[in-house]
């Protein structure tokens, strides 16, 4: 539940409740974008009340982190202070319950942004810079939010660590404000993303399409140099020369950010605004694609399924030009993590089979598969990826950067291998050139990432079988490219 | 303290980039640090080494530290360097020759210097 209620001149007021969007693009419902912290959402209701009230002089919101509605929302306004000054009533220990914002800050939204939603005190001194005038916040000493879950009932991933990364960005942006008392109005945003190959493409994807977003830059390690030069999005990278953050945990994400700050040294922290775009909600919740997530996260508000990848047409498609025989397939089944990269002993027969039907074999940086017959192309840089890809018909992948380059920025004709996770986070819309490929476990999303938490093997036993696999290459290759099976 | 003279190989070659193949735990790259180097790059294969490094260096912008292997972390590195700037390189352990030819591959070394650890 998200809500809020807009305040007229004449003190009337207009309630909202929203819940998060399942994929039914109803009215009264708003995209579940897990790259998205609570303060996009506080814009979004925003916008939503504007809609609902245009005349709006105040309008009051619930912490998104809150599963609130209008009603309930209603009996927390306390009596409104005269002036157009914000207010926030939090609980005891300063944990924000409801913003009441005069409608001019929606003017600049943006800045919106970095309001932690978990921190009163700091949320309270960054509203004061934004509106110009001292802003309010009252506790309620008789009311404790206590520790906010890990997970919410509402999908929120936001647990200790996590709040006080969104306070650590706060605070930074405090310090930002106070270095650059003439100009930080002007200050150019940059989405922190210093994380993996596939997320920084995906919001690279999704800045192309949203015009006039939220943010002007990306923050971005500067070992991903390639990925934006090839598919760049618009967004002015900031690089931050820091190795990407393991993703075995070894290293936590509060520890990270704090470094990354310091890495990028006071000149860029002073003249920029950070947006935290990973994770605030749990990724595997949405039905949504993670490059429909991004362009929430830019500013987008996605309201129907035409703005979605599995509602518009692709962006970019393309094929080989090369006789249908022999057939060339490239594939990439190491994925990230060990439960996305496929079975040794299923791709040796998938292999097999096909070799048999007179297609030639490539996969990229595995010479462990060449014993199988296949050949082993490096690719570890976009341009050697493109250059090994336009040399074969398709292209089968795991669930990896290399799928989603492959299929929304080359638009080559691809089939992905999915086990356990949802295809619908990452795949493309399905078509002659594009399919997905899963098998039907029920434990699809597990979350897991080394072993199997319900057999506990490495491998995952939700990828489709071989046989489904090479019947998904010959459909394709039969129906793109004429192909015919030779024995 | 490490056994290099980091002094006098400035000195003697005019190397104002240091590269490290395998940085360890960091101590060879802490203690270049105190020279004047313009740069001092180390690439290390070990992803939690390499974090734990360059958060220790976090903040001394003349220190960058990359994580990956041979011609992998090279490729990261050698677009930063222009071919006639003389570079101290230090390889080491197993890979030091697989390294130091990942390097030959794409920089013509006659006016590097090159130290390689047993």
């Amino acid at each position: 539940m998200l809500a809020g209620i807009a305040i007229d001149a004449a003190g009337r007021q207009h309630p909202l409740t929203c819940t998060f969007n399942a994929g039914a693009f109803r009215p009264g419902e708003i995209f579940d974008s897990a790259n998205c912290p609570p303060a996009r959402y506080l814009i979004e209701i925003g916008r939503r009340l504007l809609e609902v009230c245009p005349t709006a002089e105040k309008l009051v919101i619930a912490n998104p982190l809150l599963p609130m509605t209008a009603e309930r929302l209603a009996g927390w306004i306390p009596q409104l202070p005269p002036g157009d000054a914000p207010f926030i009533l939090s609980d005891r220990a300063s944990f924000p319950l409801l913003y009441i914002l005069p409608r001019r800050l929606f003017d600049a939204e943006r800045f919106l942004l970095l309001l932690s939603a978990c921190d009163g005190v700091a949320d309270r001194r960054l509203l004061s810079r934004f509106a110009g005038v001292e802003a309010e916040r009252v506790g309620v000493s008789s009311f404790d939010v206590g520790d906010f879950p890990i997970s919410s009932v509402t999908g929120w991933f936001m647990g200790r660590g996590r709040q006080e990364m969104l306070r650590a960005l706060a605070l930074q942006a405090l310090e930002t404000i106070e270095a650059r008392p003439d100009d930080w109005r002007s200050l150019p945003f940059a989405a922190y993303l210093p994380y993996h190959a596939g997320s920084l493409l995906m919001l690279n994807v999704a800045a192309r399409q949203v015009s006039n977003g939220l943010f002007d830059k990306v923050v971005a390690c500067a070992s991903y140099r390639d990925i934006v030069e090839t598919a760049s999005g618009g967004l002015e990278p900031v690089w931050l020369r820091l190795p990407w953050l393991p993703r075995d945990n070894s290293v936590g994400e509060l520890d990270y950010v704090i470094h990354a700050l310091k890495r990028l040294g006071p000149e860029i922290r002073h003249s920029h605004f950070f947006g935290f775009l990973r994770y605030s909600r749990l990724y595997d919740w949405t039905p949504f694609h993670l490059i429909d997530q991004m362009k929430f996260a830019l500013g987008h508000s996605m309201k129907s399924e035409e703005d979605t990848v599995h509602g518009a047409p692709p962006a970019v498609r393309s094929r080989a030009a090369l006789p249908p025989q022999p057939l060339r397939l490239l594939f990439h089944l190491a994925g990230g993590w060990k439960l996305k990269s496929y079975r040794t002993d299923h791709a040796a027969a998938v292999f097999t089979a096909l070799r048999a039907l007179g297609c030639e074999i490539s996969v990229v940086d595995q010479p462990s598969l060449e014993r199988y017959g296949a050949r082993s192309v490096a690719s570890d840089s976009t341009a050697l990826l493109t250059e090994a890809v336009k040399a074969h018909h398709i292209f089968i992948a795991v669930d990896s950067f290399p799928h989603h380059f492959v299929r929304h920025v080359l638009g080559w004709p691809t089939i992905g291998l999915f086990a356990n996770t949802k295809p619908c986070n990452s795949d493309a819309k399905q078509g002659d050139d594009y399919r997905a490929v899963v098998g039907a476990l029920p434990c699809n999303p597990c979350g897991a990432n080394g072993r199997c938490p319900v057999l506990g093997a490495e491998d995952c036993a939700n990828f489709a079988r071989p046989e489904q696999v090479v019947s998904a290459i010959l459909t394709m290759a039969r129906t793109l490219y004429g192909f015919t099976e030779t024995m | 303290m490490t056994d290099f003279d980091f002094s006098t190989a400035m000195v003697r070659s005019g190397c104002r980039i240091l590269v490290v193949f395998g940085i360890g735990d960091g101590s060879v790259i802490g203690e270049a640090a105190e020279f004047p180097f313009d740069h001092i790059y180390g690439i290390e294969p070990s992803h939690h080494q390499a974090i734990v490094t360059a958060f220790k260096q976090a903040e001394n912008q003349k220190i960058t530290v990359i994580h990956g292997k041979g011609a992998r972390g090279w490729g990261q590195v050698s677009p930063e360097i222009p071919a006639e700037t003389p570079v101290l390189f230090l390889f080491g352990g197993a890979t030091a020759e697989s390294d130091k030819a990942a390097v030959a591959a794409t920089r013509d070394m006659v006016r590097d210097l090159v130290w390689v650890r047993d």
